[in-house]
């Protein structure tokens, strides 16, 4: 399997090399780092290192998700030597499965919705590193010996398809109106991450805390006594939503805008944060403890912690986490403003998450 | 002892790809005793998973068995060419995977759907109350007789085929009526294959998981979605989780057990008696 993905891979790489060719040679020679200044001292010492180990196993990172393909496509470009292999797994599956090889693991680095990487980091899974922009990032943000660090975020919004709903709402209070019967579509917090950070962002609208979930769960109630909710699925529903078969997705904000944007809905889909505030999920990445190219591995998330891998999570709808990368207007243009967006705090979150998701199925079920 | 060679193949896959695995799902259950089992039987989720679960079954089982049934009585009138062209358009969604079926009903019965849409500007219909049919339990279970009623006839068609009509012309001219015919000289030769086809087709129902998932949702609280959901992210209790396993396994089998005891032996009378 991993060498199909290796071949598919190269042959991806190579064409989108091809391509480029023809319009860097206009500008530049190359956009290998041997022709172009370092993003970081040391840069070329990494690769050169990372060169001989020759490729970077790259764990969870599925291509169409929050832009990957973009980064896999620049990195490759900088960095002829180093072939980048990818799989896509899921979050939770992918730090079991590193759990069940970790005497000897088949990746070298690991990335997942933020809770997942905490409970990596205390199965004794992960290795400290550093990469650039590291201390820019705020605490809550980072493991302090850099296990983990996240490297974009998530925010809750509501994607709306004006097809079928005239007047969207703007805040979760709205979402609980009677017009909004039948409408309302949002993922089982019991399978996934972004079901726990939309039941997070809920409660913290109707003034709960992370000690107090009352108030979420009550309003979660509210939602399916009073018939508002469509459906709750198990897996992100994108194709459906596209196909037109859902109102109102409660979801992360990059779906939304990829459907507008990059599946040609257009104005037919409204993406609108929430006026009492959303909640934002760090993704995070790790070096992976003993893993067979840790070169490689240290380049790979330099890249992507570096100004130009930040820009192109931007340019695929998603936040970048370091504060202060420069964005060009035309990619700003097409984000989402927040009325206020909170960070959500992984060690506090994840204390409550039986709570939750027990609660949530009591409320709901 | 050629028997004995000629058996090793089916043996090794049976041992390599379903009693290994079987001992590794078994060995996952048991870490912590029976815990796994306790925290199962003292959960209330547990308990209605396993009630919708069966309810399904039955349900599309039901339908799909009559279904089936009717299209096979038909099918054994028919002339061999004709019969076999038959029988190839109804076997076709047994080559589709779950989830196509389940998007395929998405596109057609779906809020945005062909027919819902049809439907709608021909007579009205209002698309949205129309498309929460099918990601229902109900939509489900009819998903489900989709592929499943193929099956009923693929079981059913050679027995009745095979079935000899002059039995059934025997009995109307000794006076019987129709449906005392059917009910006295049909049926009890045809039970035995029509309780094991029931019995299949349950457990498929029951066990099957990726139409429940791309249709439903997990909201429907059935066993292999409760499955689903402690597998994937937010889940890490594996001895619960393999303890899961094993029971809707034990459940899919002794359906199909209960199957085969019902029918099996009623099942080779019927067939020695056949007349090749």
């Amino acid at each position: 399997m991993s060498i199909d993905r290796r071949l598919i891979l190269q042959a991806m790489g190579a064409s989108a090399l091809a391509l480029q060719a023809g319009q860097a040679w206009a500008q530049q020679p190359s956009q290998s780092v041997a022709d172009t200044p370092e993003f970081y001292a040391g840069e070329r010492a990494l690769y050169e290192a990372a060169g001989k180990e020759g490729m970077v196993i790259s764990n969870n990172t599925g291509p169409t998700w929050a832009n990957w393909n973009a980064l896999f496509g620049a990195f490759g470009r900088r960095y002829p030597n180093v072939n980048l292999v990818y799989n896509d797994v899921g979050s939770g599956v992918a730090v079991n499965a590193l759990d069940r090889t970790k005497a000897r693991p088949q990746v070298d680095t690991i990335y997942y919705f933020g809770a997942n990487g905490v409970d990596a980091q205390r199965r004794g899974l992960l290795a400290p590193h550093k990469p650039p922009n590291f201390e820019k990032l705020p605490e809550l943000a980072r493991h302090p010996d850099g296990e983990w660090f996240t490297i974009h975020q998530l925010e809750i919004v509501f994607i709306v398809n004006k097809k079928l709903v005239k007047n969207p709402p703007r805040s979760f209070a709205d979402l609980l109106k009677p017009e909004y019967k039948g409408n309302v579509v949002y993922l089982d917090p019991r399978s996934t991450g972004v079901g726990q950070v939309l039941t997070w962002a809920a409660n913290f609208a109707q003034g709960g805390t992370y000690a107090n979930l009352e108030p979420g769960l009550k309003y979660i109630e509210q939602l399916h006594k009073g018939g508002n909710v469509l459906r709750v699925v198990g897996t992100t529903p994108y194709a459906q939503f596209v196909k037109g078969e859902i109102p109102i997705w409660v979801n992360f904000v990059n779906d939304g805008l990829r459907a507008k944007f990059l599946d040609g809905m257009g104005d037919d889909v409204e993406v609108i944060s929430p006026s009492e505030g959303t909640v934002a999920a760090p993704y995070t990445i790790s070096l992976v403890k003993n893993g067979p190219n840790p070169n490689a591995a240290k380049l790979w998330l330099n890249f992507i912690m570096s100004e130009r891998g930040q820009q192109l999570f931007a340019e695929g709808f998603v936040t970048p986490s370091v504060p202060g990368v420069a964005i060009p207007d035309a990619v700003k243009a097409r984000l989402v403003t927040h009325a206020k967006s909170t960070l959500l705090d992984l060690g506090q979150s994840a204390a409550q998450l039986q709570a939750l998701q027990t609660g949530w199925a009591k409320a709901a079920l | 002892m050629v028997r004995a060679l000629l058996a090793t193949p089916g043996l090794l896959v049976f041992g390599l790809f379903f009693l290994l695995p079987l001992g590794f799902v078994a060995s996952e259950a048991l870490t912590g005793g029976w815990r796994g089992l306790a925290t199962l039987a003292s959960s209330r989720t547990f308990w209605s998973g396993l009630g919708n679960s069966l309810a399904l079954g039955l349900l599309a089982a039901i339908i799909s068995t009559l279904t089936g049934l009717a299209v096979a009585l038909r099918l054994a009138r028919m002339g061999d060419n004709a019969r076999m062209a038959w029988q190839f358009l109804i076997a076709l969604p047994l080559t589709f995977s779950g989830l196509i079926v389940a998007y395929g009903f998405i596109l057609a019965f779906g809020r945005a759907g062909f027919v819902t849409l049809s439907l709608h500007s021909l007579i009205g219909v209002d698309p949205v109350a129309f498309s929460t049919m099918v990601y229902s339990p109900y939509g489900l279970a009819f998903v489900y007789a989709y592929y499943l009623i193929p099956r009923v006839v693929m079981i059913l068609t050679p027995v009745l085929v095979n079935f000899d009509t002059g039995q059934l012309a025997a009995a109307e001219s000794l006076g019987a009526t129709r449906w005392r015919t059917l009910a006295d000289v049909l049926l009890p030769q045809l039970k035995a294959p029509l309780v094991s086809a029931f019995a299949l087709v349950a457990a498929v129902a029951i066990g099957a998981y990726g139409t429940a998932l791309a249709l439903v949702g997990t909201q429907v609280n059935i066993l292999p979605l409760q499955l689903f959901t402690m597998i994937s992210d937010a889940g890490s209790d594996f001895a619960v989780t393999a303890m899961l396993g094993l029971v809707l396994a034990a459940i899919c089998t002794l359906v199909m057990g209960i199957g085969e005891w019902l029918g099996g032996e009623k099942t080779s009378r019927v067939f020695q008696r056949r007349p090749t």
